[in-house]
């Protein structure tokens, strides 16, 4: 499965941030994809070990969290993605050489 | 006062909610408790106790409880699941809130995904039977270009046994080439196509439709209505097993009188029967229902609800939503009252096409 590890993490974050009800609407949503496929998008977290499906609801393990904490992205959410500011260290530019001039 | 905030209390504590849902239920009742009479209240906490509300983990065990039931008749569950497909009942114009109670159940069952399909169950049978056609109509064109190719290349080969020139022969045999390529060709075409028809459709030999509750029965009467003159038409030889939450004796009885009118061959398995609350003997005594009737139906006119022509005094809900066939002072809002399960219309609000539009969607169609 092509599955990019970016759009893991969106998945992971989905999962731990919403209700069961509308996990996959907006998971189709946020990837563009059918229904369809977000379900074979969570057997591949389930066969994967980053999610569990316990007492009705989708849950991340450990794995799961290791898995956002390396990508730096246990403490956001999707809904505040749009909010965070990026500071850009302007000094590591100055070494940046194009490409193409 | 004190003794009906603690039975409201109690009454909270019977559905599996989170703490926030818990006190927003809480809230609501407390409103319900401010604004009604005793005995109006009363009756709607009686009726309250005997709310089914199906939370993630109870709808999962509910699904679990209901395959294990199914899968053991069958003689072999390998081939039973491996000629089976499973769908959500879902409509065409509605947003996904079959598909989240359907993941519920994939989930819990451990269903592979290719055995799944998120297309309208109707849809899924239409797509057979135009397929079937045109496959067929493919077939026999096939077949019988195949006989004229092989009396062509039979007549070939009987002149190159006269012939004796050689260019001749030559020209005959590179024609005999192409015409036994052309048919390689052909088939090859042909059986990718019969193989994906085998494997989506032909080998499929029971289709299990996956809901959550049955009111009225309408949705299920329409499917079928859709699908059972075709299916009858078509000779497709296909089982339709409904697996559902809770369906009501009503709902049931219009269904049956549907398989029958079409000899569908179809089963229907539900884990409980939903409840008219306001059918004597059932929640209230014989000579107390009328009573009940009436004050329910006073709430509703003084908080302006009215019941839809789905309504059937049932008392259910899922974490996803409730269904339109609820107690109407349950599920639905209005300005002065506020529901303890909401219905969420998750419908897909159709765009108003101008005129102008429709005029230019008519001037291309007619260029």
């Amino acid at each position: 499965m092509k599955f990019s590890s970016l759009k893991k993490n969106i998945v992971l974050l989905i999962i731990k941030d919403h209700n069961m009800a509308g996990i996959i609407d907006i998971i189709k949503e946020y990837l563009n994809v059918t229904a369809e496929q977000v379900f074979h998008i969570i057997d591949y977290l389930v066969r994967s070990k980053l999610v569990v499906f316990e007492d009705g609801k989708l849950v991340i393990t450990l794995e799961g969290y290791s898995s956002l904490s390396y990508a730096k992205l246990s403490n956001i959410t999707i809904e505040s993605m749009s909010e965070i500011k990026y500071i850009v260290n302007e000094a590591s530019l100055e070494n940046y050489i194009p490409k193409k001039l | 006062m004190f003794k009906r905030f603690n039975k409201l209390n109690e009454v909270v504590h019977l559905w599996d909610l989170d703490k926030k849902n818990k006190n927003d239920k809480i809230q609501i009742l407390k409103i319900w408790m401010e604004n009604l009479s005793e005995d109006e209240f009363g009756i709607l906490l009686d009726i309250c106790s005997n709310f089914n509300y199906y939370s993630e983990k109870l709808t999962a065990q509910v699904y679990k409880k209901l395959y294990e039931n199914n899968i053991s008749k069958p003689d072999d569950v390998e081939i039973f699941l491996s000629q089976s497909l499973f769908f959500p009942l879902r409509k065409k114009d509605r947003i996904e809130s079959a598909v989240d109670m359907f993941s519920s159940f994939r989930l819990v069952n451990n269903i592979d995904a290719n055995r799944t399909k998120i297309i309208c169950p109707a849809d899924y049978l239409i797509n057979y039977n135009s397929n079937y056609h045109n496959l067929k109509k493919l077939v026999e064109e096939n077949d019988l270009t195949d006989k004229n190719d092989n009396e062509r290349i039979q007549n070939l080969n009987q002149q190159l046994i006269n012939i004796k020139n050689e260019t001749i022969s030559k020209k005959i045999e590179k024609k005999i080439i192409n015409l036994k390529k052309g048919k390689n060709n052909r088939e090859q075409r042909l059986n990718k196509r019969v193989e994906l028809f085998n494997e989506n459709y032909f080998s499929v030999k029971n289709m299990i439709i996956i809901d959550d509750f049955i009111g009225t029965g309408d949705s299920v009467v329409s499917f079928l209505k859709k699908i059972g003159k075709s299916l009858k038409e078509n000779d497709i030889n296909i089982k339709i097993n409904l697996w559902v939450i809770e369906a009501s004796k009503q709902g049931l009885e219009a269904i049956e009188d549907i398989v029958t009118k079409f000899e569908l061959d179809m089963s229907i398995s539900y884990y409980k029967e939903s409840i008219d609350v306001l059918v004597e003997e059932k929640l209230f005594p014989t000579q107390n229902i009328r009573d009940v009737q009436e004050i329910i139906r006073g709430i509703n006119k003084r908080n302006n609800l009215k019941p839809s022509r789905y309504c059937r005094n049932h008392a259910i809900a899922s974490f996803v939503n409730a269904p339109n066939n609820n107690l109407t002072l349950l599920s639905e809002n209005s300005f002065t009252w506020n529901a303890l399960f909401p219905r969420t219309k998750r419908n897909k609000e159709e765009r108003i096409i101008s005129r102008t539009e429709l005029k230019e969607a008519y001037d291309f169609l007619r260029k």
